[in-house]
């Protein structure tokens, strides 16, 4: 009786290895890793409406980082993701306000604190004028990219910390 | 081959026994406990499930058919229930003006797809009444164009004659917009 098994082909061996079952346990913790990673830490998300532009473009995929704020707080200038009711629809703005701030907009320009801040990455200055708003603890300020719509048009304001899940990855 | 089925004397009589069918007996008590306290939330996921459908259109549909559905719809909502969502929706208050809302919506728009997302339910303590928060999404093609809509609403429910009835549409507002001044 000889101890050589028989050859395995060569496309066999790199689809399921030398041993099905470790093969399988693999591809089922690989699989739960993946689907955790996806729903936890980098969730796709597809960009739908206008509001970001010229930022984010409708249509476009992204992969939004649910994990960039367990180490530090959200800035001025991020993109973050909020949620909605749940996780499934979110919203996707430029966070512009930090709690404490005063925000306004006057004749489409943004005012912090009582002092006018350049947005390079405003499309459309528009004619967004805006009462002023202190922003409560806890709390942070919103805004999309495209100023080119009215404001009344235009979901902004503040936003419960609790809401803000992340940061746009890639 | 002959097959004996033990009695439940047998049964409680073994080791296993002793254990298993209590446990087995809780398990089913707790189930059906689970099973009778979700009997409104399922009543009402139900309810909102029959009013999507009813609401979303797939093609062009005769008048009567139109008549049907939006006599239909109206049977869902409280007699003076308010309709209160914001731009481009008009407030409405009560059956007569969510019929007449939902039907020229009907005329115009060719198809019409609602998505509800998210759903959180509430149940009062009395059970007779709960609140559901949701994302919806409209989807609606006519005259030329697609209109997309995404808004957070929350849902206020009574429960009146067994029947879960909807008391109430507002907006949940998570980012929540600067009022303008208003001049003294």
């Amino acid at each position: 009786m000889s101890n050589k098994s028989a050859p395995v082909h060569p496309v066999r061996r790199f689809l399921i290895g030398s041993n099905i079952r470790r093969t399988l346990a693999r591809a089922v913790v690989l699989g739960l890793l993946t689907a955790f990673i996806l729903r936890y830490v980098w969730l796709p998300v597809r960009v739908r409406g206008v509001s970001m532009e010229p930022t984010f473009h409708d249509g476009a995929f992204h992969i939004a980082n649910l994990a960039a704020f367990r180490f530090r707080a959200p800035a001025r200038g991020d993109i973050v993701v909020i949620a909605m009711t749940g996780r499934r629809a979110l919203y996707l703005k430029r966070l512009i306000g930090l709690p404490g701030d005063r925000i306004e907009f006057a004749g489409g320009a943004l005012y912090l604190n009582g002092a006018r801040v350049e947005e390079p990455y405003v499309r459309g200055s528009g004619d967004w004028t805006i009462p002023e708003v202190v922003v409560g603890p806890n709390e942070y300020y919103v805004a999309g990219d495209n100023r080119s719509i009215p404001w009344e048009q235009h979901t902004l304001g503040t936003v419960d910390r609790g809401k803000i899940l992340g940061t746009i990855l890639l | 081959m002959i097959v004996n089925i033990p009695s439940l004397s047998g049964i409680l009589a073994s080791r296993w026994g002793r254990i298993a069918v209590p446990a087995a007996a809780v398990l089913l008590v707790g189930l059906l406990i689970v099973f009778w306290r979700g009997r409104d939330a399922r009543a009402i996921h139900r309810r909102l499930d029959e009013l999507r459908e009813l609401v979303s259109k797939d093609g062009e549909e005769k008048p009567l058919a139109q008549l049907a559905q939006t006599r239909e719809v109206i049977e869902y909502f409280t007699p003076d229930a308010p309709i209160i969502v914001g731009s481009p929706l008009p407030a409405l208050q009560g059956r007569q003006e969510i019929a007449a809302l939902f039907h020229q919506a009907r005329a115009v728009f060719r198809t019409i797809d609602v998505k509800i997302r998210d759903r959180a339910l509430q149940i009062a303590a009395d059970k007779l009444g709960a609140t559901m928060d949701m994302t919806a999404e409209v989807v609606a093609e006519g005259l030329g164009e697609t209109v997309r809509e995404v808004r957070e609403i929350r849902t206020n429910w009574v429960k009146q004659d067994g029947d879960w009835l909807i008391s109430e549409v507002s907006n949940v507002e998570t980012i929540r917009k600067p009022q303008p001044a208003t001049t003294p």
